[in-house]
């Protein structure tokens, strides 16, 4: 309990110096500036040799509270073809990895597990899959982790200012932002940046993602592990017994939380304040996963296999945006 | 002969996964913000 409350003391003074950063220079993000402030305070960390600093705790937090966001009207604005969507999505960013495993970019395991990372899973789903597979390799779950962080930092950038530019309207935005960006924190920050419907429609694309993020990890223990090595044998309910237990806790207090939402058991008021609340803590995720990057770790992974990751993200979510203004009414 | 598996220890081991990973902290702090909303003890945090 202490090392968690000094944990969140920490990421908070980060978060705060960001925030005082970001008044003094209003042209400065403000995740963007806590992504660097972040970073500079875990290279001090570093060289102090003290301990690590887990973001876990305000990210389930922030992930929960999303929840409160979700009311009726939200997610019906999604549309009966949302999950088409992230189908769509997941098959153009597999398909893309897949043509990189061809032209000997990575392996196909590698490939697998960095495509379930980019297209939109993130972090927690790369993890979930890496855990139930042995025979990965050691620098593989980093260079996914790699890739979905400054995928997150270039969407937080340059999607915002593009969707500005393209004059794009809340639905448009949130669609874009909600399936292609694979860091839900920095998503739900640029639809706050737009609007607070765009925030709101943005989360209900993250908490959908987040709950079908289960697919495409089921897709790559199919084809990567087979079933003697599974660890709950090879019977499929087992198996999807195994996988239900790999879904993140948070998907469930989201869900929880989500279902009271639709209820509309909240205010308009008590969702404002929780609002205000779930965006400090996606702030204080956000300094905590700046302060777990280190730019040497980084660097080490070798600049073209990650650049190779981040372009084929950039293609996919160019491919998204031109499916999404073209069906724009 | 092996013992037959007990419900302890696989609740021991569930409660130090929690422990470890912090999500269940996290998942309770979210449930404390929203009771503490409802009670109307949150003003409006500035952002």
């Amino acid at each position: 309990m202490v090392a968690t409350l000094r944990d969140l003391l920490v990421l908070l003074l980060v978060a705060a110096a960001a925030k005082a950063a970001a008044w003094l220079a209003p042209c400065l993000p403000i995740a963007t500036a806590t992504l660097a402030f972040g970073i500079a305070a875990g290279c001090l960390r570093r060289r102090l040799a003290l301990r690590e600093v887990s973001f876990e705790v305000p990210l389930s937090c922030g992930m929960v509270l999303l929840g409160v966001q979700l009311v009726p009207a939200h997610l019906r604005a999604l549309g009966a073809t949302a999950p088409l969507w992230l189908l769509g999505y997941w098959l153009a960013v597999s398909a893309l990895f897949a043509l990189a495993v061809r032209r000997r970019l990575f392996t196909a395991r590698v490939g697998g597990l960095l495509a379930i990372g980019m297209a939109g899973a993130g972090i927690t789903a790369v993890r979930a899959a890496a855990r139930s597979d042995d025979r990965i390799p050691g620098d593989a779950v980093p260079l996914a982790t790699a890739g979905v962080l400054g995928a997150g930092a270039i969407g937080f950038v340059a999607t915002g200012a593009i969707g500005e530019q393209l004059a794009l309207p809340a639905d448009g935005l949130s669609r874009w932002v909600g399936i292609a960006m694979p860091t839900t924190a920095e998503a739900v920050l640029v639809g706050a940046a737009h609007s607070p419907a765009a925030q709101q429609q943005t989360a209900a694309w993250r908490m959908l993602v987040n709950l079908l993020q289960l697919v495409p990890i089921l897709v790559y223990l199919q084809v990567f592990v087979p079933a003697t090595e599974r660890p709950d044998g090879n019977r499929v309910v087992q198996a999807a017994l195994a996988s239900l237990r790999r879904i993140p806790l948070f998907v469930w207090g989201l869900t929880t939380v989500g279902a009271f939402a639709w209820a509309e058991s909240f205010s308009e008021r008590e969702r404002a304040v929780l609002r205000a609340l779930t965006n400090w803590s996606f702030l204080l995720a956000l300094a905590g996963i700046g302060m777990q990057t280190s730019p040497r770790a980084v660097l080490s992974l070798g600049p073209s296999r990650l650049l190779a990751v981040l372009g084929i993200w950039c293609g996919a979510t160019a491919a998204l945006l031109a499916a999404v203004l073209w069906l724009l009414p | 002969m092996n013992s037959p598996p007990t419900l302890r220890p696989a609740l021991a081991a569930w409660s130090r996964h929690l422990k470890r990973n912090g999500e269940l902290q996290g998942i309770l702090l979210a449930a404390a913000a929203i009771v503490a909303a409802k009670a109307g003890m949150l003003v409006m945090l500035p952002w």
